[in-house]
């Protein structure tokens, strides 16, 4: 039996048919014979009617302008900021470049590798004048660097490639052997 | 093309495709449905509008995350509805901030309602309906939140049980639930207009 308090608890789903075939039955007696629950029933019914019927509100006429000036102006601000990406990319680039530049200027020549030494093709030539010294000391006049033909005499080689500049060799045909003719002799 | 034919799916299909027209049609749509929605929870009708306004915005710029596993509406509406209850948490910070707590100057019972034109409406009968109106919207103002937005969803806007679920993030049974005590607190009120 349906009283009504029962009657109340069960009311939406009675509403949206969603009881059993039983209790629907007796929902359905109950708002038939009960003054009060009929009322709430009609009470019920005409609540909806009138939330159903509540007229629409409008958002103010000039909304969609409103909202399409909002969104060209979102636009502006993302193509502006793509933009100012690209501007700032172009500048890191710009600075990258100039500080590896620079700091290639300011920092030392870095000293020659083993490895690299080894890729130096291996001097033939036995008569190497001496080199100087890649920093000259602070008085240079001391320094004995040897002539020309002080350098012939120590090495003791008379091969042609060693002659000074001004020493051409020539070919006696008669002879059929290279002798030395120069202003030198 | 302003045609109901076309699904609002549809719509947003040619919007995600690059036809801006079709974004319009969305806005013509919506722009009702989703302000009454947005009034009836907040209550000021000039945050009711930026907030729609927004919602527009964040339709236009997240187009692309929409999937067709949801119906368009209940994605729309859950945007309108986070935004809603972002901005009520905002005015409660600001009502907390500004005026120690108290009750705020600004509440919903003093804010002057949307008055709402009918052209060719007998007067007479138009201020009755506007009477009954303005005091209906005042009793579904002052249903707590959680009863007053399943009572717009479902007995104003008309959406179904399952949509007001998804929108709201709350299982079938909860939304049932509260929509009844909503109603039977909105009829004990207005009883005497019943």
């Amino acid at each position: 039996m349906i009283n009504c308090e029962l009657f109340e608890r069960d009311f939406k789903a009675w509403q949206d048919k969603e009881l059993a075939g039983e209790a629907m039955r007796g929902m359905d007696d109950h708002s038939r014979t009960c003054a009060h629950c009929a009322t709430f029933t009609a009470d019920a019914a005409n609540l909806r009617r009138r939330l159903a019927k509540l007229r629409p509100y409008q958002p103010y006429n000039e909304f969609e302008h409103d909202l399409g000036v909002a969104l060209r102006s979102l636009r502006r601000r993302g193509s502006g900021a793509s933009m100012r990406r690209a501007g700032w990319t172009v500048v890191g680039a710009g600075l990258a470049t100039g500080l590896a530049i620079g700091l290639l200027m300011i920092l030392p020549e870095p000293a020659v590798s083993p490895t690299r030494l080894a890729t130096v093709p291996p001097v033939t030539n036995s008569t190497v004048v001496p080199a100087l010294p890649v920093t000259q000391p602070a008085d240079a006049a001391s320094v004995n660097v040897p002539s020309v033909a002080e350098a012939r005499r120590d090495s003791g080689n008379s091969r042609s490639d060693s002659l000074p500049r001004d020493v051409t060799p020539a070919y006696d045909v008669n002879r059929h052997s290279q002798v030395v003719s120069g202003s030198g002799r | 093309m302003n045609d109901r034919t076309v699904t609002d799916e549809e719509l947003i299909r040619r919007f995600q495709s690059g036809e801006d027209g079709a974004f319009d049609l969305i806005v013509a749509r919506y722009r009702g449905p989703l302000f009454n929605f947005i009034y009836r929870i907040l209550g000021d009708p000039a945050f009711s509008e930026d907030i729609l306004q927004e919602t527009f915005i964040r339709v236009w710029t997240n187009r692309s995350s929409y999937r067709e596993i949801a119906k368009f509406s209940t994605w729309i509406y859950t945007i309108a509805g986070n935004l809603t209850k972002s901005e009520l948490r905002r005015q409660k910070i600001r009502r907390w901030v500004f005026l120690g707590g108290g009750k705020s100057g600004n509440s919903r019972e003093d804010e002057k309602p949307l008055d709402i034109v009918d052209d060719n409406a007998d007067p007479e009968r138009d201020l009755e309906r506007r009477t009954i109106q303005r005091r209906v919207d005042a009793e579904i103002a002052k249903l707590p939140l959680v009863f007053r937005e399943v009572i717009v969803l479902r007995d104003v806007q008309e959406l179904s049980y399952e949509e007001i679920g998804s929108i709201l993030q709350i299982p079938l049974g909860t939304v049932k639930s509260r929509v009844n005590r909503g109603r039977a607190r909105l009829q004990e009120r207005l009883k005497d207009l019943l």
